[in-house]
């Protein structure tokens, strides 16, 4: 009780002595140093200033604070408790300030994902314009074979010049189309072909039969030669059986003399462009 | 007689007062208010995945402030509850952050990724 009477007259002494000292500066505190450097750092920031002003604005108040106990040489717990603050509220301005860069960051990233999207889209779309290109090619040059588009399918026919006559061996010239045709099959996987020999009605039936087996079998053969799997080729004999002309003329049993390939149509792929 | 009363009732009076200005700051009660949601606001942000430490500074902080303020320790109150109130919004900042550099991260492998599958797809041609 006593002793806090006195304290008007404690705190007066105080004070006139805390006057006298005015000259001699207080011992700085290694709290307030940080907090001061810190402080210095993030208002000359131009993000921090920019995105933070309030946080900056709560950092400079406890600084204020702080000088304060400091320059009266008040309790070092009270100048680092709000240099702590201080140091706290800085740190939560610079976070604001890198959140609201990085934001602006993902902004822009959105917009470059867009653009590189449209690169992809366009590299898509070349590639899908090249692919239809090369398509358009290989009809062509089954449309030079006369593929013609039936209720079978699309069917290729190749003439009896390729082979020698009553042989089943393919004749050097017959290379390029079996090449082509190999082009066109190893382009388009899901198109299978079936393989047709025919004769004219000279000769016997069943030596006919068999020249007209051999002779698609000879057409599977050169093509799996060429890279089409064995498994997506099928043949057939049908010997004198399906005349496509009379083979009463010369010219009527040259044209029945052939080997048929056929697609199925199975691939709406291709029949867009069958038209 | 009554004049010695009443003079003894101001002396308690005055007592009381330089008493109570003596060892008892104003009740932090608005501070503490502040501090909770402060902590809520850094565990919504997600502080418990990405700023673990500092939330449990502030925590640790808040929960010594409430035992001060139950011993009407006021001064010591206030002071902690403060720095918790700091603590949490730090634990927030740093959570918001870390989201937003996640989400840049992700952003830059998604159009890596894309850029990949456009090189990829000229490089076809």
């Amino acid at each position: 009780m006593n002793k806090r009477n006195y304290r008007p007259l404690v705190c007066a002494a105080l004070v006139s002595l805390t006057l006298g000292a005015c000259s001699s500066a207080p011992k700085p505190n290694a709290s307030l140093e940080e907090a001061r450097l810190a402080y210095d750092k993030a208002s000359n920031d131009v993000t921090v200033v920019k995105h933070a002003p309030e946080e900056l604005d709560k950092a400079r108040d406890a600084m204020n604070v702080a000088n304060k106990h400091w320059r009266k040489k008040e309790g070092t717990a009270n100048i680092e408790h709000f240099s702590y603050l201080a140091k706290q509220r800085i740190e939560i301005a610079s976070l604001i300030a890198e959140s609201n860069e990085t934001s602006r960051e993902l902004e822009s990233m959105a917009l470059k994902r867009r653009n590189v999207t449209l690169d992809l889209r366009e590299a898509e779309l070349t590639q899908s314009k090249l692919e239809t290109q090369a398509l358009q090619e290989q009809m062509e040059e089954m449309a030079a074979l006369q593929a013609e588009k039936t209720d079978r399918g699309m069917v290729l026919t190749l003439g009896d010049v390729l082979f020698d006559v009553g042989e089943s061996t393919l004749a050097p010239g017959a290379a390029r189309n079996i090449d082509k045709i190999a082009g066109f099959m190893r382009n388009y996987p899901d198109r299978d072909a079936v393989i047709e020999g025919h004769t004219d009605s000279l000769g016997d039936d069943d030596f006919n039969l068999d020249l007209s087996r051999d002779r698609a079998f000879a057409v599977r053969e050169a093509l799996i030669q060429s890279g089409v799997t064995a498994d997506r080729i099928s043949t057939q004999g049908f010997g004198e059986t399906l005349p496509v002309a009379s083979n009463t003329s010369s010219t009527g049993r040259q044209e029945n003399r052939r080997v048929e390939i056929i697609f199925a149509n199975a691939s709406t792929q291709v029949s867009e462009y069958d038209e | 007689m009554i004049k010695s009363i009443v003079r003894m009732s101001a002396v308690v009076v005055l007592a009381a007062t330089i008493s109570a200005c003596g060892s008892k700051a104003p009740r932090p009660v608005s501070e503490l208010a502040l501090a909770d949601s402060a902590l809520k606001n850094a565990e919504v942000a997600g502080a418990r995945e990405y700023a673990p430490i500092e939330l449990r500074i502030a925590k640790e902080k808040k929960a010594a402030a409430d035992a001060a303020f139950a011993d009407e320790k006021y001064s010591k109150a206030r002071k902690l509850t403060m720095e918790a109130q700091a603590d949490a919004d730090l634990a927030r900042a740093k959570s918001d952050v870390e989201k937003i550099r996640l989400a840049l991260q992700e952003a830059e492998d998604n159009i890596e990724m894309i850029r990949k599958e456009a090189t990829r797809t000229s490089n076809t041609q």
